[in-house]
């Protein structure tokens, strides 16, 4: 594996990973209280799944060697890190005030590091088509 | 190869150094950019906040002027109630100097529908009303009628869904513009209504009001003094005379977030200074570093016709390539993180946030933009200079 070809892969991992771990550690949605889960707590589940699929596609991304594949992997990274973006506040409701942990930390941190995610898996997509088109 | 590529080939061989070059840039462009908008916005939550009050003076009961209640209703948005007698506002507008009077009721929900949270409620009334009107933002022009809301622009309430506060449902007809302040997560309703969720309140075994009737109860008194008075003396007037509550000036309520807005402006600018002049010192250190390295590839390419402008040509494109992307970097991630956390700010700090608008921070985007621009083709000036005068023979036997 060599490392010059997949900085781009190792940073997709990273953002999944922190994706992942985040959205159930650092800032995670509200905690549930009485026993009872708050709204948020459905969005923060989805982002967690969306994590974990977006770590096994990048780990595979990194892995594989052919660039064909890499470049759809990619592809699929850049359109679910999308779609993670919407998941909060939009697609699944959030608690009720803007001033809660779902809303001041989960939201923006997810919008940001899924963000990060979308650019760097756009870029290498980009690339990685580019790339395999030439080789042909 | 064409020879306009060339800074671009040169940056793109060496992806490690241009890397760390473009994060400086970055650091520099994202604290420019990033304190001007956070100071911003802690400005415009002030404003808004000032604006937001409406009155010269709040009359609240005694203790819980002593306890900081209103204060912390109106900027931390920490659901609070207290009351005093209804006679209180009679008596107020007998005082020498007072123009209008407004009262408020206020009342906590028990837990609102969705979660375990507990909300303000804020009763005004509609004809005497000087502040909460004003900033109605979806197109409700009405009267509220019998159990409808208002609510703040903080709360995800919907105007046409229904909220369910001691078991009975209101019905959200308007909602307010953001103000940055604790009264965007307020339910706003008539004093009707307030005294039917008291009544509520006290069949649910929540009693709010322990021996008075809510028909005799009101929470506050917002007061604006006729012109040409002062507003001071009107206070102290009111201190003096009546018992058992207290006048507040708003202007005092707002010197301390003033004032601790103040401190915090001063930090953010000295950190952005310092943080500016680290990079643009670390950047010209790098600079001059990489120049000195690269003095046998600028002697072969003086050997092969680069005259000594062209040359001075190429550093300063390439910086200007680095400081072009860093800028571009920073000020994007340095925006989506901001504005993404800015109810963070608010709520971490205590005081009001208003992000800029747009307008604004395409200003402060230039602005930090500009201030990279000129950096970092500076910083590098000295090493063109120094380059574009090298002794090519000498440098070149030294190699050998």
């Amino acid at each position: 594996m060599k490392i010059k070809e997949n900085i781009a892969g190792i940073a997709e991992i990273a953002a999944a990973v922190i994706l992942t771990v985040g959205s159930f550690t650092f800032f995670r949605a509200c905690d549930s209280a009485e026993g009872r889960h708050m709204a948020c707590h459905w969005a923060q589940n989805t982002i967690t799944l969306i994590g974990i699929v977006l770590t096994v596609q990048a780990l595979l991304r990194t892995v594989i060697p052919d660039k064909k594949t890499k470049a759809g992997l990619s592809l699929g990274i850049f359109l679910l890190s999308i779609a993670a973006i919407f998941v909060p506040g939009t697609v699944i409701d959030l608690c009720m005030m803007d001033t809660m942990e779902c809303h001041t930390v989960f939201r923006p941190a997810v919008i940001v590091v899924a963000t990060l995610s979308t650019v760097i898996s756009g870029v290498d997509s980009v690339f990685g088509l580019v790339r395999s088109g030439k080789k042909e | 190869m064409n020879i306009k590529q060339l800074p671009f080939k040169n940056l793109i061989n060496r992806p490690v150094r241009s890397v760390l070059l473009v994060l400086i840039a970055a650091f520099m462009a994202a604290a420019v950019f990033g304190g001007t908008v956070a100071a911003s916005g802690m400005r415009n939550g002030l404003d808004s906040l000032q604006k937001r009050l409406g009155a010269d003076i709040i009359v609240v009961p005694e203790d819980a002027a002593e306890k900081n209640d209103l204060e912390n209703i109106l900027l931390q948005g920490t659901p609070a109630y207290f009351y005093m007698d209804k006679s209180v506002e009679d008596d107020l507008k007998a005082i020498n100097g007072v123009a209008e009077t407004s009262e408020q009721y206020f009342l906590v929900s028990a837990n609102s529908e969705c979660c375990s949270v507990q909300v303000q409620i804020i009763g005004f009334d509609e004809d005497s009303d000087i502040s909460v009107k004003p900033w109605l933002k979806e197109s409700y022009s009405g009267r509220l009628g019998e159990n409808e809301i208002i609510v703040g622009s903080s709360l995800s309430t919907r105007v046409g869904h229904t909220l369910k506060l001691y078991g009975v449902e209101c019905k959200a007809v308007g909602k307010l513009d953001e103000t940055g302040t604790g009264l965007d997560t307020a339910i706003y309703t008539t004093p009707d209504t307030v005294r039917r969720l008291i009544r509520a309140s006290q069949e649910k075994g929540i009693g709010v009001l322990s021996k008075q009737s809510p028909d005799d109860v009101i929470s506050s008194v917002y007061i604006k003094v006729k012109d040409g008075v002062d507003i001071d003396d009107v206070a102290a007037d009111i201190n003096l005379h009546l018992d058992g509550v207290r006048a507040v000036r708003t202007r005092s309520m707002i010197t301390g977030t003033a004032d601790k807005l103040a401190v915090i402006s001063k930090s953010i600018n000295g950190l952005m200074a310092a943080v500016w002049i680290l990079a643009a010192v670390i950047m010209s250190a790098a600079l001059s570093v990489l120049a000195n390295e690269r003095r046998r590839e600028f002697a072969v390419l003086r050997t092969i016709g680069f005259s000594r402008k062209r040359l001075g040509g190429l550093i300063l494109s390439e910086t200007a390539v680095i400081c072009l992307s860093g800028a571009f970097a920073g000020i994007l991630l340095t925006a989506l993180t901001v504005f993404s956390f800015g109810k963070l700010i608010e709520t971490k700090t205590g005081l009001p946030y208003l992000s800029p608008d747009i307008l604004h921070v395409l200003v402060y985007a230039l602005i930090a933009f500009a201030a990279v621009m000129l950096t970092g083709p500076l910083a590098s000036a000295y090493s063109a200079y120094r380059l574009s005068r090298v002794d090519t023979g000498r440098i070149l036997r030294e190699g050998d």
